[in-house]
């Protein structure tokens, strides 16, 4: 037994495929110019614009640099004006130019009467060591060369002199406490 | 035939550009890969630029954020005398613009011109050091070539000697002294670096800048002390010092409730902007670190003592002689000369008995006072742990001999520091309560953590019946005592006790004295305990000359913090019997 019987009948047998004549091509034809043009441009315009973009990064960072450099140089400022008040901040000029106002810091604690209006202290020199604040038992360096203030060559002599009392207390006896209605 | 001959054309070409490509693609990976951080560095020597990105020491402020250190820029100005001398050497142009320099710096000529001329191939001297702002300003737009600048960070105490004692200062290899040498941890800052391309003209080249390190800033360290205040006790102290011709003095006030220092002065001082202005034995703070034979100031903790154990009462009676003989022959005696006196415990206080507080501290076993003491804080260093601080000396009981035992009683024969003493009034003005002495509230950190905070919880010494009943004692000597004229501030309570201590020197007291008065106010409800010392005195020997300090400087302290003026009147205790 054999499937012959089943083969595909012979190519030979099989519908030819039809021939057709292509048309020929012509190597020589020139690509058409615009195409080219509008390559060539764009190449131009996309280095154009890398130039200009670098052109202008560039221009940034000398901006940059400018302006951190002047934000350095306001911040050295500022710091050194901080440092400035600091000094003229500081206890001991502050004390200084109050003792050439004339001012001379009280020792005693000072009630005031509400009932009678009076102030009241015990009997004692303002300031037994007559110096006030122009002592410079606590110096500070910083302050040797730093201007005075415009005010000081004017100012009197400080002048001390023993507290008009109102009251004298003695220590136990009276407490001269506020008294109020 | 011709096809043949294009062919092996063909070949050859593309054996060529094969070969050419293999040749570049070599040298491509040697450049880019073997080579490549050999040469990246060569060429990033040549480009980049490295600069010290300088982190911030942090500032030391008081408590009221007054700055007592802060760090500053200062500015050195460098020459490169290759530059400068070029190939004309030192012309009329290069002296003149020395000259110029010099005027702003306030130098003399001659010292800048020799330091381009004593090395005139070298690229680097020093012009001048640690200018400020405007000198760099002034020397800058000279415009002189050759002539740079560098940044220099540095230390600035705009409050001078304010505080100096306990502040510090740095050196020139870093922190020297005080708090700035003991809190450095939390003030030092870390330097971080930065690099960038340069271009031809200096300019970084853009996206070029690279950190490689961020800079740390130092931490904001904030002190318990009030710069006003300690200002005024600086002052007064020293006035006290000229005036007794003391070879030092000390102050110290404290805050009871919580033990913070509010003023810690001595004279003399260091003012940190000058140095080289005082001694070397001036240059941290005495109050810490000398301990010193205390005398009478200690007959309120024995007072104290003999409450707390039940020993005695305010009233207590004793019969106290002149002189107390011991068994050796030898005598303890008080500072006048009397018969018997009848006093009461708080009579021998007034008085200031010694030979009535030993009779009576003779009641307690040694062990219970000297174990009373070391509760006040004594024969150990304090919380501060400042630099250099003394723990003071209160020897074992087991070498005590008979005179030491009774002599600790009124502070002979033992040691305390000047914040010792304060804090073991603190400790009195607290209801027998002794709070860990504080002088540093915190630091804050840049990013706003804080640390370094004060302790809080305190330790109790005697009982709070014994404190308050003390105090009164104290009250009487200011208002009965012989220095009450000069002790009492209209308008307050005030509890003090004075001291007078003798001085050994090779083992034998001689003329020498410490003098005190410590003290706790207002005494009906005591807010600040108050140590004032002055040592060795040539001119007054007695305690009694520095009342008046002691009463100023508390005068002081109560105005300063607004204290509540007292509203009920001493008790009165008898003295004698």
């Amino acid at each position: 037994m054999t499937n012959l019987a089943y083969a595909p009948l012979p190519h030979r047998f099989a519908p030819r495929p039809g021939i057709e004549l292509v048309p020929r091509v012509d190597r020589r034809a020139r690509p058409r110019v615009a195409y080219a043009v509008v390559t060539v441009t764009s190449v131009l315009v996309i280095f154009a614009l890398q130039l200009l973009l670098s052109i202008m990064v560039s221009q940034g960072a000398y901006d940059i640099d400018t302006l951190q450099s002047k934000q350095k140089e306001l911040l050295r400022t500022e710091q050194a004006l901080g440092e400035q008040i600091d000094l003229y901040g500081s206890t001991q000029n502050l004390a200084a130019s109050a003792a050439a106002l004339g001012m001379v810091p009280g020792a005693n604690p000072k009630f005031l009467d509400i009932g009678s209006g009076q102030v009241s202290t015990a009997p004692r020199l303002l300031d037994a060591n007559s110096c006030g604040g122009s002592c410079t038992n606590v110096p500070n360096a910083l302050l040797t060369g730093l201007g005075q203030p415009h005010w000081s060559q004017a100012a009197a002599e400080p002048t001390v002199h023993p507290e008009s009392t109102t009251t004298t207390t003695s220590g136990t006896d009276s407490l001269p406490a506020p008294v109020t209605h | 035939m011709e096809s043949r001959r294009n062919r092996a054309r063909i070949s050859l070409a593309v054996l060529t550009i094969f070969a050419i490509v293999t040749v570049f693609a070599v040298r491509l990976v040697d450049i880019q890969l073997v080579q490549a951080s050999e040469l990246n560095k060569i060429s990033n020597d040549k480009l980049a630029q490295s600069l010290i990105k300088y982190g911030t020491r942090g500032p030391i402020i008081d408590s009221n954020g007054n700055i007592l250190a802060s760090s500053v820029e200062r500015y050195d100005i460098t020459v490169s005398p290759r530059v400068v001398l070029g190939d004309h050497g030192l012309t009329d142009k290069v002296i003149n613009a020395m000259n110029r320099i010099a005027l702003i710096t306030e130098q003399d000529p001659a010292t800048l011109i020799s330091a381009i001329t004593d090395d005139p191939t070298s690229d680097f001297a020093y012009l001048t050091k640690s200018v400020t702002l405007d000198v760099f300003h002034k020397v800058r737009d000279l415009e002189v070539p050759g002539v740079f600048f560098q940044l220099r960070p540095s230390r600035t105490y705009p409050n001078g000697a304010i505080a100096g004692n306990l502040v510090g200062f740095i050196g020139t290899d870093g922190p020297q002294a005080g708090l700035e040498l003991t809190e450095n941890e939390c003030l030092k800052s870390t330097d971080g670096s930065t690099s960038y391309e340069k271009g031809e003209d200096g300019v970084p080249l853009p996206g070029s800048l690279v950190t490689t390190k961020e800079p740390k800033n130092g931490g904001t360290l904030q002190l318990t002390i009030d710069r006003d205040l300690q200002w005024y006790v600086q002052k007064r102290i020293a006035q006290t010092y000229k005036a007794l011709g003391a070879e030092w003095a000390t102050a110290v006030v404290i805050r009871v409730k919580d033990g913070h220092l509010m003023a810690v002065a001595d004279y003399p001082s260091v003012d940190p902007n000058n140095v080289d202005g005082v001694p070397n034995t001036a240059l941290g703070s005495r109050a810490f670190s000398w301990a010193y034979e205390p005398g009478s100031t200690m007959k309120a903790i024995t007072a104290a003592t003999l409450l707390d154990t039940g020993a005695a009462t305010q009233t207590s009676h004793v019969v106290a002689p002149g002189r107390l003989y011991l068994s050796d022959g030898g005598f303890i005696k008080d500072s006048f000369s009397h018969d018997d006196l009848r006093l009461t415990l708080t009579g021998a206080l007034v008085y200031s008995s010694n030979t009535g507080v030993s009779l009576l501290s003779k009641k307690v076993p040694a062990s219970v006072r000297r174990d009373t003491m070391l509760r006040f804080g004594l024969n150990k260093e304090t919380e501060v742990g400042f630099n250099g601080e003394s723990e003071g000396d209160v020897h074992p009981v087991d070498q005590w001999d008979e005179r030491t035992n009774l002599a600790v009683q009124f502070g002979q024969g033992m040691t305390a520091t000047s914040v010792q003493m304060a804090s073991a009034y603190q400790t009195l003005g607290n209801g027998g309560v002794r709070m860990p002495v504080t002088l540093v509230e915190g630091c804050t950190w840049p990013d706003g953590t804080v640390t370094d905070r004060p302790k809080t919880t305190g330790t109790r010494a005697v009982s709070e019946s014994a404190a308050k009943k003390t105090v009164q004692i104290m009250e009487q000597v200011v208002n009965h005592g012989w220095a009450s004229a000069n002790l009492t501030i209209p308008g307050y309570r005030i509890a003090a006790k004075s001291g007078t201590a003798e001085v050994a020197e090779n083992g034998i007291y001689g003329k020498k004295t410490v003098i005190s008065f410590a003290g706790v106010a207002p005494a009906d409800n005591p807010e600040y305990a108050i140590v004032v010392t002055a040592g060795i005195p040539n001119k007054l020997y007695s305690s009694g000359a520095i009342a008046s300090t002691f009463r100023d400087i508390t005068s002081r302290v109560l105005t300063t913090f607004r204290v509540t003026p007292s509203t009920t009147r001493a008790p009165e205790l008898p003295l004698t019997w």
